[in-house]
């Protein structure tokens, strides 16, 4: 009797502040969603392979957009290593440089079309959940298929960065792209 | 045994030097085949055993990106690959909390997963060996297990035995019929002494019978 009454005061109290049961759930579905772009994030860069002048000892991911993601993959850093590398994220401007950045996250709702600059070709692995990004200049492409996270890779993007990709990476992409951004 | 030994006490001398020196030569042969098919039979083992973990090494470095990313379909099939080797007959992945990602073959019960410990083997109530293996990405991300029947050392095993039971045969064989020949140059006097022992014996005997009231005749 008493549970019934403190639940009925939670949703009532979740009601006055804009939330329902259905947004609760979307709200966790999204978390999770971030957690698991987050967990591929961190598993990408261990498949890859820096040029030899990228410097060893921290291993930063920059992201635009994409707050959730990045929160999830900051949450315990500290334990986060690739290799020999610690594990730094930060958040950057869409109109900033990333030259000191590793790994760049666009999120899709930042870069909608998909399309990114070349960073000059610079040897950062750049990531994002924008449909067609992969053919837009992009390396990896995250989507949801079927419930299921998947990723394509180009990799004539990340060769011509100086990015190395392992096979065992490429052998799990749903696709992989040759051909540069057209 | 009385048998045996009457048996023996009517087989001629030759016949006894033959039958001791084959009796030798076989335990020896028969000891030294025993003894070289055991010790083939562990290196057997030992070499099944290591070559089984290497191929968990090979196949666990295979699929960390699979297990990284929980691709069970990636992880099936980079485990489909093991059945290359007749030996395996089942192979399995586990996530890092012991859930199971992938398999291959025939699906093993729980109590099965409970040993070896990494880089070891054990081998199963049903005969059945085991070796495990971590799977490792920056740390352990899963683990994967192996069970391969010894049905091969036991093939091996039979044809070993056949072959050493040949050999054995033929060696006594050749022994004999070497035997046979050679045992003159030992036999030859001895039967020579027994037969002037028996003609001394023979004469002795008649010149006990020979009385001497009785008239010699003359000329003997």
């Amino acid at each position: 009797m008493r549970r019934a009454g403190i639940l009925a005061a939670l949703t009532g109290l979740a009601g006055a502040v804009g939330f329902s049961p259905a947004g609760f759930a979307d709200e966790a579905a999204t978390r999770r969603e971030d957690q698991l772009k987050a967990a591929y994030l961190f598993n990408f860069v261990k498949f890859v392979e820096w040029p030899a002048s990228v410097p060893t000892d921290v291993l930063t991911v920059c992201f635009v957009g994409g707050e959730g993601v990045h929160d999830a993959l900051a949450s315990g850093i500290d334990s986060k290593r690739v290799g020999p590398r610690r594990l730094a994220v930060r958040q950057v401007q869409e109109s900033a440089s990333a030259t000191d950045c590793n790994v760049l996250y666009l999120d899709a709702a930042v870069v909608p079309e998909g399309r990114v600059s070349s960073q000059d070709r610079l040897p950062i692995l750049t990531v994002s959940d924008a449909k067609g990004f992969a053919r837009s200049g992009g390396m990896i492409e995250v989507f949801t298929d079927s419930n299921r996270l998947r990723f394509r890779i180009n990799i004539d993007n990340a060769q011509q960065a100086g990015l190395r990709i392992s096979s065992s990476l490429l052998q799990l992409a749903a696709s992989i792209e040759k051909a540069g951004p057209k | 045994m009385n048998v045996l030994k009457r048996w023996l006490g009517s087989v001629p001398i030759r016949g006894k030097l033959m039958l001791f020196s084959s009796l030798t030569s076989g335990m020896a042969l028969l000891l030294a085949g025993i003894v070289l098919t055991v010790a083939d039979y562990h290196s057997g083992r030992r070499a099944l055993i290591q070559r089984l973990q290497t191929q968990a090494e090979i196949t666990a470095r295979n699929s960390s990106a699979a297990v990284a990313f929980d691709d069970a379909q990636a992880a099936t099939h980079t485990l489909e690959a093991l059945s290359a080797d007749r030996a395996i007959v089942s192979a399995e992945i586990l996530r890092m909390d012991g859930t199971l990602l992938a398999r291959h073959g025939r699906d093993m019960d729980e109590t099965a997963r409970q040993f070896p410990s990494i880089g070891e083997a054990h081998t199963e109530p049903d005969g059945l060996i085991h070796v495990n293996t971590d799977v490792q990405l920056d740390g352990r991300i899963g683990r994967l297990n192996l069970w391969a029947t010894s049905a091969e050392l036991k093939v091996k095993l039979i044809e070993h035995s056949a072959i050493l039971a040949g050999v054995i045969l033929g060696a006594l064989g050749l022994a004999l019929l070497a035997m046979a020949r050679l045992q003159r140059i030992v036999s030859a006097p001895l039967v020579r002494l027994a037969k002037t022992t028996q003609r001394y014996r023979a004469r002795a005997t008649t010149a006990c019978a020979w009385n001497p009231l009785t008239p010699m005749k003359s000329g003997s």
